[in-house]
């Protein structure tokens, strides 16, 4: 692939980048979330077209229009979240699309020994006839990647295989991989785990912000060196400083768990204070979210809100105690499409704009009217329907909800993210305006550089564990991908 | 954003135009309906005719207003059909107790279906298609196995309910559009209706707002069982007997009208407004088919294809104007 380039509305999410794979090579591809990673695979998988740059395939110039295209030149893709159709049963789903056929009718024969075929070596435990609902979540990434095979020949694509996995799955995933080095193909593997990379790969490309940093061998990098490519140093954006000294205690969680999600975690929030959460995708942090707002409750630990102890059990109870949420995907979880922007915002602020349950509909506006001023939201009328704005507007409408009600301790998942610079600065304004009233702001980020320059602390998260809480000066980019990684030393 | 408002500037007059048209669509519809009807039989614009056609519909409309508020909240309720049947079976054992008895043991009969229906389809998570499939068959195998069958006759007691009139306009003409106005305020002015469009259009925005979701899902479903039953009481007094086959299909009416009416299966999208159109729609075209003296069956295939084109322009409408 050289020097691909790929934009989408307000952003650029590829500038110029190369890949090389060569046969028999594993090579891995880093960076941080939103680097171009995946958008780079889509492209060499045919799911998005490049505006620029060009791809060949053993020296061949090829326009890669479809999946089917893809297939055809021997490029395979593994997918993080299995894609089998569980009533199926192994073969079927192996073979799917594509099955082998006599007379117009599915020859199911031909499609067992195809299927056992391209499942030899991989150790899969199942028979080719078993249904894929009956088998673990390994083994069917295994379905998976014999699907690539039966198709891809060249090159296979790995996106975070190992994001679900046990260790021991993880090892057995990796034997495989490194039997169809063996066999000549090349393999393009995905990954946040610097472990995995030592583990598995002869090269790695890390890219960051839609450029390619660097493509080095493995051989000879040390972990250190590696987390500074990836992390590089961060765009110009201005972090408003903090302007309070922590006041009284909000919130004070003590060895919060909740089985299969996360365990363990203790922090204090005070007023005034940004704390960040800050891991990998899949680290829990959302789960922490979720489990204090109730919407997935703890089910060990305890949570003392403003000095009272409180179980907290649903959305509805957490709005009560005063704690908000605004969710990480705004447009499945935040908002009410179908709905205008005045309706959004006011989505649970509506008792208070209510007398005998019948809504006043004038102070309502003229509160949505006021945020949206504020907030500097732009849309055409509160009337307009909420799908219809920009995803930075969209965010300020969710804000604005919590802005309506009376909350003191705002949980904020991933909320910059999708939206562009502009929009994004306001919102670090506003979260150190909330701040500067006296609330208390909980901020999940998967950006690095966001997390460390609007928190006065830090929280680390690692595989469901608080692996560090890290004070302003000492929360750096490579202190906290070293804890978030699970590399030692230092 | 310049380019853009440069382009909503150079769309001229006629796309406005064309924007206007399709917005109220259900409104020419109707016009246009009215207006063919008119062309086509003298006796359809007589205010007895017009008047009648309303009674006989009012059963329909009243159901429609609960089959709206459910579809509005992302589901569907297929029971109404069978409550409307066990609704007039019960006012026909209790009528000599008083209207007062045959009203609450009537409508507490529809509450508990949909109470049923909201608590399946909330506790166990099973889609709203299933349950009130099955208390369909349920509550329609109930009535047939408590008659026999049997007609259920001289249940009179209520008769003025179902032919009295206040002036030229029929109780039950007034009692449904009473309760379209109580249902249009609800859902357009009070919280709780407000919370049924925001639990249709994204269920997990609304629980993570603080919306007890579980208790506004399931009553939506009682609402819709106590509409249902109140057609029943309706249909009673208008024919003065119960018999084990009221409402059959009703249900596939009910659905008919509200689909028309332009609100949509995706949930949060929609209104009253448009039931009562898609009602009346349906109504005009039985009446003019009947006028003409046309086949019914010819009638259904209309009707099917009204369906269709309804949402079909509902599509385009929201793909041109964005609303």
């Amino acid at each position: 692939m050289q020097g691909i380039s790929k934009s989408f509305p307000g952003v650029t999410a590829l500038d110029g980048v190369d890949l090389t794979v060569e046969a028999g090579e594993i090579r891995a591809l880093m960076g941080e979330n939103g680097a171009g990673k995946s958008t780079l695979m889509k492209i060499l998988y045919g799911i998005y077209q490049p505006d620029a740059g060009e791809i060949r395939v053993e020296g061949r110039r090829v326009a890669i229009d479809s999946e089917a295209r893809a297939q055809a030149l021997g490029i395979g893709m593994v997918s993080q979240e299995p894609q089998v159709v569980p009533g199926l049963t192994v073969a079927e789903n192996i073979c799917l699309g594509r099955f082998p056929q006599r007379r117009g009718l599915v020859d199911f024969p031909a499609m067992a020994d195809a299927a056992e075929h391209h499942l030899r070596g991989l150790g899969l435990n199942a028979s080719v006839t078993a249904r894929v609902s009956d088998l673990s979540l390994a083994d069917r990434h295994l379905v998976q990647v014999a699907r690539a095979l039966f198709r891809a020949s060249r090159i296979l694509i790995f996106d975070e295989p190992t994001a679900s996995l046990t260790p021991a799955e993880t090892e057995a995933l990796f034997g495989v991989i490194r039997d169809l080095k063996a066999q000549g193909m090349g393999i393009i593997f995905i990954s946040h785990h610097l472990d995995e990379i030592f583990q598995l790969a002869d090269s790695v490309s890390v890219l960051k912000d839609g450029r390619l940093v660097e493509t080095r061998p493995v051989a000879g990098l040390d972990r250190q060196t590696l987390v500074r490519l990836m992390v590089g140093r961060a765009v110009g954006m201005d972090y408003p400083e903090p302007v309070t000294e922590p006041g009284a205690e909000l919130l004070r969680v003590e060895g919060l768990s909740r089985a299969g999600a996360f365990r363990d975690v203790s922090f204090t929030l005070r007023a005034g204070e940004i704390l960040g959460l800050a891991g990998l995708v899949g680290a829990g942090r959302t789960e922490i979210a979720r489990a204090l707002i109730g919407a997935e409750p703890a089910d060990a630990g305890s949570m003392t809100v403003k000095g009272r102890p409180v179980h907290m059990t649903s959305p509805a109870q957490a709005l009560r105690h005063g704690i908000g949420y605004v969710p990480e995907d705004r447009l499945k979880q935040g908002l009410v499409l179908s709905l205008s922007v005045s309706r959004n915002a006011a989505l649970a602020a509506q008792k208070r704009f209510s007398r005998a349950g019948v809504l006043d509909e004038r102070a309502e506006r003229a509160a949505v009217q006021e945020l949206v001023d504020r907030l500097r939201v732009k849309t055409p009328g509160l009337e307009q329907v909420v799908k219809y704005l920009s995803g930075g507007n969209q965010q300020k409408v969710v804000f604005a909800r919590w802005l309506l009600e009376a909350i003191d301790v705002f949980i904020l998942d991933e909320p910059t993210r999708g939206i562009d610079v502009g929009a994004k600065a306001e919102i670090y304004h506003l979260m150190r305006r909330l701040t500067g009233e006296g609330k208390a702001v909980l901020l999940i980020s998967s950006e690095l550089p966001e997390v460390l320059g609007m928190s006065d602390r830090v929280l680390v998260m690692a595989y469901g564990c608080q692996v560090g809480l890290l004070g302003r000066a000492e929360a750096t980019e490579e202190r906290v991908m070293q804890l978030a990684t699970g590399v030692r030393g230092l | 954003m310049s380019t853009v408002a440069t382009r909503k500037n150079e769309t001229g007059a006629a796309p406005r135009a064309w924007a206007y048209l399709l917005r109220y669509s259900n409104l020419w519809g109707l016009a246009l309906l009215v207006l063919v009807s008119s062309l086509l039989s003298p006796a359809f614009v007589t205010s007895t005719n017009l008047l009648n056609v309303l009674r006989q519909n009012s059963v329909l409309s009243v159901v429609a207003i609960g089959m709206t508020l459910v579809i509005l909240g992302k589901g569907i309720d297929l029971s109404v059909g069978s409550v409307v049947a066990l609704s007039a079976l019960t006012a026909a054992y209790t009528h000599e107790s008083g209207f007062l008895v045959v009203v609450v043991a009537a409508l507490t009969v529809g509450a508990v279906v949909g109470f049923v229906n909201g608590f399946f389809i909330t506790k166990f998570n099973i889609q709203p298609f299933i349950v009130t499939l099955a208390t369909m068959i349920v509550a329609r195998g109930l009535v047939l196995y408590i008659t026999g069958g049997q007609l259920i006759s001289g249940v009179s007691s209520f008769r003025w309910l179902g032919l009295g009139k206040l002036g030229p306009v029929s109780y039950l003409v007034l009692l449904a559009a009473a309760l379209y106005l109580l249902f249009g305020f609800i859902l357009r002015r009070t919280v709780y209706g407000r919370h049924v469009y925001a639990v249709g259009g994204n269920e997990e925005a609304a629980r993570l707002s603080g919306i007890d979701v579980a208790k506004n899902r399931i009553s939506v479903y009682v609402i819709s069982g106590v509409m249902a039953a109140t057609a029943g009481v309706m249909l009673v007094s208008r024919l003065s007997v119960a018999e084990p086959l009221m409402g059959d299909m009703m249900e596939l009416d009910a659905i008919s009208a509200v689909l028309i009416g332009g609100t949509t299966f995706d949930g949060g999208e929609g209104g009253l407004g448009g039931t009562l159109m898609g009602v009346l729609m349906l109504a005009f075209i039985a009446n003019i088919f009947n006028l003409m003296g046309l086949s019914p069956a010819l009638q259904m295939m209309i009707k099917g294809l009204i369906i269709l084109s309804a949402v079909l322009l509902s599509l385009v409408r929201t793909r041109r104007t964005g609303r």
